[in-house]
């Protein structure tokens, strides 16, 4: 296929578009690391007290809060990267800073957004779901949803929202 | 011309907004809110297309997707659509409406010739005739004259249809009587009900049939349903066609939007009621496809609706009770009415009508259209004919969804076996004729609380009407497929008389209404002609769609670039700037070459980078972190090589095989720590590499004890290779001179600081060069990029693209996994053997290694070739003797023109092929044999030297 | 469209799953004391039984290999199970 057709570009982070009833805001990047292994006291040693959200669980305000993927895995959201990686007796963990891009959607077509690009499940206590025909993170914000996107999809994901938004 | 337009009946239309639009190039007019059908009805023209295989003139039959004959080629706004039913199309202002299979119009068609052939054109004929005379020949000529719109290649609308996902807790099909009811009773109950309709209102029978629900007009019913609907959370969609049932609940259904882009809903819920109402048969009688014949009900629900009268003189033929209002109607209208009924015992007749209890039709005379009937054996004046042969219930969900089917004689049709999907069905959809029965089963699916709404009207009574074999004359069962009742007892004849064989043979019900008018007859008369019932003949599956759907909503906006994109570098927006042309490779959008002319870009990149510096994006390869005390028993376990001899800050490279011992990937595994991996898997099975590993973890290792990562995303990785790779680097500020990291030794890995970024290098190198791999996290891959550029201008240095990596790796004869092998390579036909011999211990594939097939001394080997042409070998081209018989040895996998080496290289796989070094052996393209010699694999610095740089 | 109930997630539909294996087909090891024709069977010979069918599938979202019982005719999903070991993680 030709590439002219992929002309467009991932968002530039930090940055809004205004769509149809609603925005879209690609988050800058913070911190984030996937920990797997024994969850609570991964979480106990990095980030005391921060919760382990599953599907579409509102994250908090601020501070640290860790989006659970599999049983024995979660991805751990921070304001900066942690730089530790590694064993740790009973977990592990790798720096993946910039490994998920952060789509925030939100205002009143923000639901039809979310109905367009995945199934409605009710919860789960796994927050990775199929979004947009890719692997996904899915949390919520106080306005709207947050869908965090392997970096290499992220041009390709917003430029879907941006169809959806234009025809819902 | 026999149809017309009451001055006062309609209330669908807006008599103040006219519309044009023209038919076969006559310019007509109809009405703001007219459908195609009405505004055609009422304009009057009859012949509205020609049939499919022996082009008979057709007209109207019905009033929705049972449409078998007015389809049209529509344009509109200079963009054509083919195949659009007029029934379900609404009228809008400049339509061009196109009859089709028609040369050149409905009117006035030559091939009309073919029905004058017909005696010749039995059901299998085409199959029977022309795969004796050779099908090839003939089929351009017969596609030409059969079938039914044209394509606009012009058209090509946007990709504007999201599909949207939707959760309810009751899924009504349906806003007939029935629908409503169910609707009303669970959302007065606070359920979320999703209410569905295919028409532009809710309603169903009841906006032509009329009613009182509970002692008032029917509509205020109607409109406190859908009040509760909305209250309770739920929704109402009118203009949409639920088109499928599919597995575990799930329903697609397609709604259409004035002004607005179509959706595609796919919908699950806790309960679905299906009320999808009935269809009216045809009747079976000698010529009974002329054009003015029509459903009764669909002229009741043209008269009502859009005060579209069918005709002036008209003859209404029926053996039900639901004719009866159908006919007073019409005469109050003004329309002389005929009634024949084929019962003795009926309703009394309506006011103004003439009745003829107990009496058949049994032809239609007229050449292009109706202009009398016989009924009974006396000749009746008739400019339009309406018929009723019964109703047969919308079943096609409940069977799409694997919904079994009973008969029942109360009613005269195929009703559904309870139990049998997961739906409930009710109303006429279940054989429940007539409003009080409808409501009655709507409450009562919906576990309504009190009573069911009220209603007055009796249930009809009705007669089972058939097609005769021993009429004469033809009979048409299948009018959109040209199927007549001759062909059914051709069909008995010859032994199809299973319903699925008869369908296949006849054609029956394969058109785009999929039958709906056709169908029963069909069934009926193979069964009369078996002597089985119905029941025991049985029916086809019913498949989706229920109606056609058009593609562009089912691929909804994946089209185009959004039709399965690849992945992206965060360097790409540089990539471009220097004049990338960017190609997919396993799945990334990544730079081929820079700038316009590939051939000469590729070869300067090449050449450049095995003289000074190339430097290229390498992101896409796998970073996935193999983490814990078990790991290196994961990767002994899951790789070919074993890793657990690999010492901290070290590289190997390795494969992973498939069970069956085939080489899956390739690449090289990182050591950083005794306890943390980095397993480079190729770009394309990144994702499969990381199954394979969880898999072994979950189900063989003390999965606690090991973990597995994919961090592929978090990483930007630059390749910097050639003799000056090195100074590259120090230049950039990368490598310190003396630091540990500038002594790097080849397979070397060492993680570090960069201008405050974590930084990993790994001295790993794909072209024999001396290479450094550079990784840094995303958000430093800009800076990263703008640091090696400059440096490699100063260096005389050169981006390149993966076609110029591509001729460096097979200058050096390294492999590209499912380019160089294929679906039967293993590691010993690349010349790893190590492994295979030495191990002990269980690793994937290890038994595989060692079949008898696995010990053929003649496997295909990996190889090298040398030829003495100055142009590349084709790839793919086949390995053949240098003389004699031509038969394959192998094919060349690779081959590409080398700038360094001043000489095409290849690769090839060959038939015991390192048996046959030096040797000479043909090359066999397009009927031309030349000549290469075999040689090893490695065309350039066998030795390695120049990996040190 | 299919749903599949992963043992750790719950009900989520079949595009983000994959079959795996048929369950109950141990590894035969080591590989010296193997025949060809055992190996050959653990390869290639499936049961793919018409009805109750137990086989290993994976969720796809969250990586869990698990043990699924489905009715191959009705398509009807009977249960799931964590492979041994799991599930208490």
């Amino acid at each position: 296929m030709d590439d002219r057709i992929w002309t467009t570009q991932a968002p530039t982070p930090g940055t809004t578009l205004t769509l149809r009833q609603c925005t879209l805001e690609c988050l800058p990047p913070q911190g984030a690391a996937l920990m797997s292994g024994a969850l609570d006291r991964a979480l106990a040693c990095l980030a005391p007290g921060a919760p382990l959200l599953g599907l579409l669980e509102t994250q908090p305000a601020t501070g640290p809060f860790a989006l659970r993927i599999a049983r024995d895995r979660a991805l751990l959201c921070t304001a900066a990267p942690l730089g530790q990686q590694g064993w740790h007796d009973g977990w592990a963990l790798s720096a993946a800073d910039d490994a998920y891009v952060a789509l925030h959607v939100s205002g009143p077509a923000a639901a039809d957004l979310q109905a367009a690009c995945m199934a409605p499940y009710q919860a789960s206590p796994s927050a990775m779901v199929k979004f947009a025909g890719q692997y996904a993170l899915l949390s919520r914000s106080a306005t709207g949803f947050i869908a965090r996107v392997e970096a290499a999809h992220s041009a390709e994901i917003v430029h879907y929202l941006q169809m959806v938004a234009d025809n819902i | 011309m026999s149809g017309w337009r009451h001055p006062s009946m309609g209330h669908m239309i807006d008599r103040t907004s006219p519309i044009s639009f023209s038919f076969d190039g006559t310019p007509l007019q109809g009405f703001q809110g007219d459908s195609v059908a009405s505004a055609l009805l009422a304009a009057g023209p009859r012949v509205l297309g020609r049939s499919f295989k022996y082009h008979r003139p057709r007209g109207l039959w019905g009033m929705a997707g049972e449409e078998p004959n007015a389809i049209f080629d529509v344009q509109e706004q200079g963009l054509g659509c083919p195949n659009q039913r007029a029934t379900t199309l609404p009228l809008r202002a400049g339509m061009a409406l196109r009859s089709v299979n028609t040369r050149p119009s409905a009117q006035g068609d030559w091939l009309g010739v073919m029905d004058w052939a017909q005696r010749f054109l039995p059901a299998g004929f085409y199959y029977k005739t022309f795969m004796a005379l050779g099908w090839m020949r003939w089929e351009p000529m017969i596609r030409r004259m059969a079938g039914l719109g044209r394509l606009d290649p012009a058209h090509m609308p946007a990709a504007t249809t999201p599909a949207l996902n939707a959760l309810c807790d009751l899924l009504v099909i349906g806003a007939g009587p029935a629908g409503l009811a169910a609707a009303k009773a669970a959302a007065d109950q606070g359920r979320v009900v999703w209410l569905l309709d295919e028409a532009t209102a809710l309603g169903g029978s009841l906006r032509w049939r009329g009613g009182e629900i509970n002692g008032a007009p029917w509509a205020e019913f109607a409109n406190a349903t859908e009040t509760a609907v909305l209250q309770a959370g739920g929704r109402v969609l009118t203009d949409t066609t639920l088109w499928g049932a599919f597995d575990h609940g799930s329903y697609a259904a397609w709604q259409r939007r004035a002004n607005a882009p179509d959706r595609h809903w796919r919908l699950r819920a806790q309960q679905v009621i299906l009320a999808a109402g009935a269809i009216e048969r045809p009747m079976w009688f000698a010529n009974n496809d002329l054009p003015g014949i029509l459903s009764a009900e669909a002229a009741l629900h043209y008269l009502v609706l859009y005060g579209a009268v069918a005709g002036r003189r008209i003859l209404l033929a029926t053996g039900n009770d639901a004719s009866y209002p159908v006919a007073a109607a019409l005469a109050q209208a003004g329309a002389q009415v005929i009634l024949a009924d084929t019962r003795q015992q009926t309703p009394p007749a309506p006011q103004g009508v003439r009745h003829m209890p107990g009496a058949t039709l049994s032809r239609a005379h007229g050449s292009r259209a109706v202009g009398a009937a016989t009924v009974d054996g006396h000749y009746i004046d008739a400019d339009t004919i309406l018929v009723s042969g019964g109703y047969t219930p919308s079943v096609h969900l409940h069977c799409q969804a694997g919904g079994k089917l009973d008969w029942a004689p109360a009613c005269d049709a195929l009703v559904p076996r309870p139990g049998t999907a997961p739906m409930a069905t009710v109303g006429a959809a279940n054989g429940a004729f007539g409003l009080a029965l409808a409501l009655a089963q709507g409450h009562a699916a919906a576990q309504g609380a009190g009573p069911a709404p009220q209603a007055t009207a009796p249930a009809w009574g009705l007669a089972a009407i058939r097609p005769n074999p021993q009429l004469r004359g033809r009979q048409w069962i299948d009018p959109q497929n040209d199927v007549t009742l001759k062909d059914v007892k051709l069909a008995a004849q010859e032994g199809y008389s299973a319903v699925e064989h008869l369908k296949r043979y006849t054609t029956l019900g394969m058109a785009t209404d999929q039958g709906r008018s056709a169908n029963f007859a069909g069934l009926a008369a193979m069964a009369a002609l078996t002597g089985r019932s119905i029941a025991q003949t049985g029916t086809t599956t019913y498949r989706p769609p229920f109606v056609p759907v058009p593609l562009g909503v089912i691929g909804g906006l994946r089209r185009g670039s959004a039709f399965d994109p690849p992945k992206r570098l965060a360097l790409e927006p540089q990539h471009r700037e220097m004049g990338a042309r960017l190609r997919e490779y396993g799945g990334w959008l990544r730079p081929a070459f820079y700038g316009t002319d590939e051939a000469r870009a590729v070869q300067s990149e090449a050449l450049i980078a095995r003289k000074t510096v190339g430097l290229y994006d390498a992101s896409p390869l796998g970073k996935i972190e193999v983490i814990g005390p078990n790991a290196a028993a994961l990767l002994d376990f899951c790789g070919y090589v074993p890793m657990s001899s690999l010492k901290p800050g070290r590289a190997r490279y390795g494969f992973m095989l498939a069970e069956s011992g085939i080489v899956h990937d390739d690449g090289v595994v990182l050591r950083l720590d005794t306890d943390r991996f980095v397993v480079s898997a190729s770009s394309s099975h990144v994702a499969s590499v990381r199954m394979i590993l969880e898999e072994a973890r979950q189900d063989r290792f003390a999965s606690k004890d090991v973990f597995v990562h994919d961090i592929t995303c978090n990483w930007c990785t630059l390749t910097a290779s050639g003799p000056a790779a090195r100074a590259l680097l120090v230049q950039a500020g990368v490598l310190a001179p003396g630091s540990a990291a500038h002594a790097l030794p080849h397979m070397g890995v060492i993680e570090s600081q960069w201008q405050g970024a974590p930084l990993r290098l790994a001295r790993v190198s794909f072209t024999g060069d001396c290479a450094f791999e550079i990784s840094v996290p995303l958000r430093h891959a800009s800076a990263l990029y703008t640091a090696l550029d400059a440096a490699r201008t100063t260096l005389g240095g050169a981006w390149i693209g993966l076609e110029a990596v591509m001729i460096l790796r097979a200058e050096k004869g390294y492999i590209l996994v499912g380019k160089d092998t294929d679906g039967v390579t293993m590691p010993h036909d690349l010349g790893w053997s190590g492994p295979r011999s030495k191990r002990q211990d269980p690793y994937f594939g290890d038994r595989a290694l060692f079949t008898a097939e696995a010990q053929r001394p003649d496997r295909r080997q990996l190889v090298g070739l040398v030829t003495p042409q100055h142009t590349p070998l084709p790839t793919g081209a086949h390995i053949v003797p240098n003389s004699g018989d031509l038969h394959s040895l192998g094919f060349v996998t690779s081959s590409y023109y080398s700038p360094f080496l001043g000489r095409p290289i290849a690769l090839a796989m060959v038939n015991g092929g390192r048996d046959l070094m030096g040797e000479t052996v043909g090359v066999f393209h397009l009927g031309e044999r030349m000549q290469a010699q075999i040689c090893a694999p490695c065309a350039l610095d066998p030795k390695g030297e120049r990996l040190n740089g | 469209m299919q749903q599949f109930p992963c043992p750790f997630c719950g009900l989520r539909e079949e595009t983000e799953f994959h079959f795996a294996a048929e369950a109950g087909k141990p590894r035969p090891e080591p590989a010296a004391q193997v025949s060809a024709d055992r190996w050959a069977a653990y390869l290639y010979l499936s049961a793919a039984p018409k009805g109750e069918a137990h086989e290993i599938w994976v969720h796809r979202s969250c990586g869990e290999f698990f043990l699924m019982t489905r009715n191959t005719e009705t398509r009807a999903v009977l249960a799931t199970q964590a492979l041994p070991g799991r599930a208490g993680e």
